[in-house]
């Protein structure tokens, strides 16, 4: 595939699945040289602009023989300039594609005399193959040409392409810089990567055992308890001055603000710490710092470039760090309070804000444990279904659930289905069957099926229409004899906010 | 005399007095000449119905083998009360006509809808110099200008091979009558693994009956599980989301229609691919032909007429909006 296709089909694609197969299968048949140029591409990093889009819009007009007004409503119907331009122009059956290389050659030997353009530009329209490099070609000399592809799904299909692991590719990335764009396919069997991916890459995360309240009692004392924080799950590696912050979830490497970053870099330890980055924005709503972010450092993984096995030696290394003192920067060591007592750590887990802490984690002699906030149950009516994935999904399989507030109905969560496929099939029939309207994708759906449903928390929320919304929600079954009646009502919802 | 020497634009469509019939007309009439099958044109209800050998097949499997119908062989004539009717091919889709009339030296030419580009199954489109021509404009446009099919329908088949490399099925949404039937013939000539809709294989069964060339084709329910991949399924456009397309593991769907040549459009479609076909004629083609008619009056019906009618005018031709005139004689019969 070439690039001028690609481009077009990430531009018209609203899957991210599909993005990543097409790209990946770019890759996989790119050359070398050209895969590198398409990186800088897809990340942002557009051609300088020659020419303006106003003046290729002349330039298709004295091509064109059209009226002024009939040329305007063309453009009008196409509701893009540049896809309004390259139909106007001649439909001609030209052959060239668009070498991307030799464009960016040719812009750097083009004068800047607008005669010199116009013929360059003029020639290009007559040889390029009409779709999509001719478009293409308008779109990068007018330095119009906006595709960003996110890094999680450039990584996901380079990884793909390669044959790799995205946490590989995300650390390859982090290296090109330096390495002078050494091509990531070399510079993955390089002796530089896979000594700098052993010191870099993600360490073990250590496995917590989920145990319930009843099971508290049960473990040795003392136990070290720490909340668990609500945030991005990040590991940070410290190795001489270089400074690694990897997302657990999405396996890439982020950064830190600077001035964290800083600090960190400037410590003279070397270490390895779990933390979790929180929005102050989310804590504290009406904050002059909304940028900033809180990070909660949680546990030390290696200390000097040594594991520490018992829990109250890493901790003792942590306050060693001293890094409580650094609160104007935002860095705090997480709560950790030393527990003799089951019931107390029961009262303690009562006591959690769940908008702000998924639960507890525990450490004694034995192991890592933790107790997460209980599920609630709620029983919510179906108003709204969409199919999840809008091109390959047969089914509805999203579902807007309401409840009752005064006489009318509210939503307060959207909901993928985790039914088996027999009763995702029973849902989507009463949907077809009992869809009141149409708006494009979503049906509306006479209020009558009752879902019950399991969350962890409620949370505020100014996009909903009721005030709140439940997080980590998910079907546990629908109840086809139970009648609206039954369902929650948004004051009862209310009440499990804090 | 009105607007045209033989036509009457009135609230049920285009009227011919001197013979009293209608053409394509919207409501139910005594007598109605069909251009061709698709249901803009040929509406149930009317008493007496004529059309060209190969559209009645498809009319009787459209409207009910009941209706009454007369059928003409294109270039035959009939007389209908001093007015000479006559079919030729429009290139449309097969059985698509162009009518003639011709009363007393006088020649109007009603084009139905139409295509220049010969597509190997309807009869290629015929030129017929008259005085007044009734054109469509569903593409009349200047944005509106088509590759050769042959560009197409190779990018379809390498979308097509592109997913079975993947293992995914490709299905293609197109119109159960004409466009359908175009991709089967085209797309025949790559490969032999087509499937289509029953809704589809209905009217090339009809087609079948009356010699034009359309392959047999396997069944969609007798598609192998394992072998789903190496098909190409053709599907009505209303159809995308059926049951049995849960036996496919993977599956692409794209959608061909001459709709699909801006990107606003192609942005707005569910499919996830699009192919810019179509079975009417483009700006260039539109032009091309009533420039070749010779015609002294056009009238623009069926699309973008304000802006085409008026692009003729500029040129010096008597062009009027069809469209326009005949919403305003329908309020005034109101």
């Amino acid at each position: 595939m070439r690039l001028a296709l690609l481009i077009r089909l990430l531009e018209e694609s609203n899957n991210k699945e599909e993005k990543i197969s097409q790209l990946a299968q770019y890759f996989i048949n790119v050359s070398d040289e050209l895969f590198f140029e398409s990186l800088l591409l897809l990340r942002g990093n557009r051609p300088k602009k020659i020419i303006s889009t106003e003046t290729l819009l002349d330039w298709t007009r004295e091509q064109n023989s059209v009226p002024q007004w009939l040329f305007e409503r063309s453009i009008e119907e196409c509701n893009d300039t540049h896809d309004a331009i390259n139909l106007l122009l001649e439909q001609h059956e030209g052959e060239h594609e668009l070498n991307f290389i030799e464009f960016k050659l040719q812009l750097q030997s083009i004068p800047l005399h607008l005669d010199e353009v116009k013929k360059y530009v003029l020639n290009q329209w007559k040889i390029l193959k009409v779709n999509p490099d001719r478009y293409f070609f308008n779109k990068l000399i007018s330095g119009s040409l906006r595709v960003h592809i996110d890094d999680v799904l450039l990584f996901q299909a380079m990884a793909i392409a390669l044959k790799t692991t995205k946490q590989k590719i995300s650390l390859c990335f982090s290296l090109m810089d330096p390495l002078k764009f050494l091509h990531p396919r070399k510079l993955l069997k390089s002796k530089i990567f896979l000594e700098k991916f052993a010191i870099y890459s993600i360490r073990n995360h250590k496995n917590y055992v989920e145990i319930n309240q009843h099971q508290l009692q049960d473990l040795n004392f003392p136990v070290f308890v720490s909340p668990i924080w609500i945030g991005v799950r990040i590991q940070i590696i410290k190795h001489k001055s270089e400074l690694f912050v990897w997302d657990l979830e999405k396996q890439i490497l982020i950064f830190l603000d600077s001035e964290k970053q800083n600090y960190l870099q400037s410590l003279e330890f070397d270490f390895v710490v779990e933390a979790t980055i929180i929005s102050l924005n989310k804590l504290l709503k009406d904050s002059q710092e909304s940028n900033q972010e809180m990070l909660i450092l949680e546990d030390l993984l290696e200390w000097n470039h040594l594991e520490i096995a018992s829990f109250s030696e890493r901790l003792k290394c942590f306050e060693f760090l001293n890094l409580n003192s650094k609160q104007d920067l935002n860095i705090y060591i997480n709560d950790v309070s030393e527990y003799h007592d089951p019931n107390i750590i029961k009262s303690r887990f009562h006591t959690l804000e769940f908008n702000k802490h998924k639960g507890l984690n525990l450490y004694n002699s034995i192991g890592l444990f933790k107790i997460q906030a209980e599920y609630k149950k709620a029983k919510l009516i179906l108003i709204y279904a969409q199919k999840l994935n809008q091109s390959n999904s047969s089914y509805y399989d999203q579902y807007t659930l309401a409840c009752r507030s005064g006489t009318t109905l509210v939503p307060v969560s959207k909901v993928d289905s985790n039914f088996e496929f027999e009763t995702l099939l029973e849902v989507h029939n009463f949907i077809v069957n009992n869809t009141v309207e149409r708006f494009g994708p979503v049906r509306s759906v006479s209020p009558q099926l009752v879902f019950e449903i399991q969350y962890s928390r409620i949370e505020e929320s100014k996009r909903h229409k009721a005030g709140i919304v439940l997080k980590d929600v998910s079907l546990l079954q629908f109840c086809l004899d139970e009648s609206i009646d039954v369902i929650s009502a948004l004051s009862e919802l209310k009440q499990g906010l804090k | 005399m009105g607007l045209s020497s033989l036509l009457e634009f009135t609230e049920h469509g285009i009227y011919v007095p001197r013979g009293d019939f209608y053409i394509d007309p919207n409501k139910k009439v005594k007598h109605a000449v069909i251009t061709h099958a698709h249901s803009d044109h040929a509406i149930s209800g009317h008493q007496n119905y004529l059309c060209t050998h190969l559209s009645k097949p498809i009319l009787k499997l459209r409207l009910g083998s009941k209706i009454k119908i007369q059928s003409l062989d294109y270039a035959e004539s009939l007389n209908i009360n001093g007015v000479k009717v006559s079919f030729h091919p429009a290139g449309h889709i097969p059985g698509s006509a162009q009518v003639r009339l011709e009363y007393k030296g006088n020649i109007v030419v009603i084009s139905g809808d139409y295509k220049l580009e010969n597509d190997g199954l309807a009869d290629p489109f015929e030129i017929i110099k008259c005085h007044e021509y009734v054109t469509e404009s569903t593409f009349a446009l200047p944005v509106y200008q088509w590759q050769k099919q042959d560009i197409i329908y190779k990018e379809i088949y390498d979308w097509w091979q592109y997913n079975q490399s993947q293992k995914k099925a490709s299905i293609i949404n197109s119109y159960p009558l004409g466009k359908s039937q175009r991709l089967i013939h085209a797309m025949h000539q790559y490969s032999s693994n087509i499937s289509c809709h029953s809704s589809i294989e209905a009217t090339n069964q009809s087609y079948r009956s009356i010699d034009v060339p359309i392959p047999t084709l396997i069944d969609i329910m007798d598609i192998p599980k394992r072998d789903a991949h190496k098909y190409l399924i053709l599907t009505p456009t209303i159809i995308s989301q059926a049951y049995w397309m849960q036996n496919f593991p993977g599956f692409e769907i794209a959608e061909a229609s001459g709709w699909m040549a801006t990107k606003n459009r192609r942005h707005k479609s569910s499919s996830n691919r699009q192919f810019t076909l179509s079975d009417h004629a483009d700006w260039n083609a539109l032009n091309t032909t009533i420039n070749a008619t010779g015609a002294e009056k056009v009238f623009v019906t069926h699309g973008f007429c304000f802006e085409f009618s008026e692009y003729l005018k500029e040129k010096g031709i008597q062009a009027y909006n069809l469209d326009s005139i005949l919403k305003s004689n329908k309020s005034i019969a109101d």
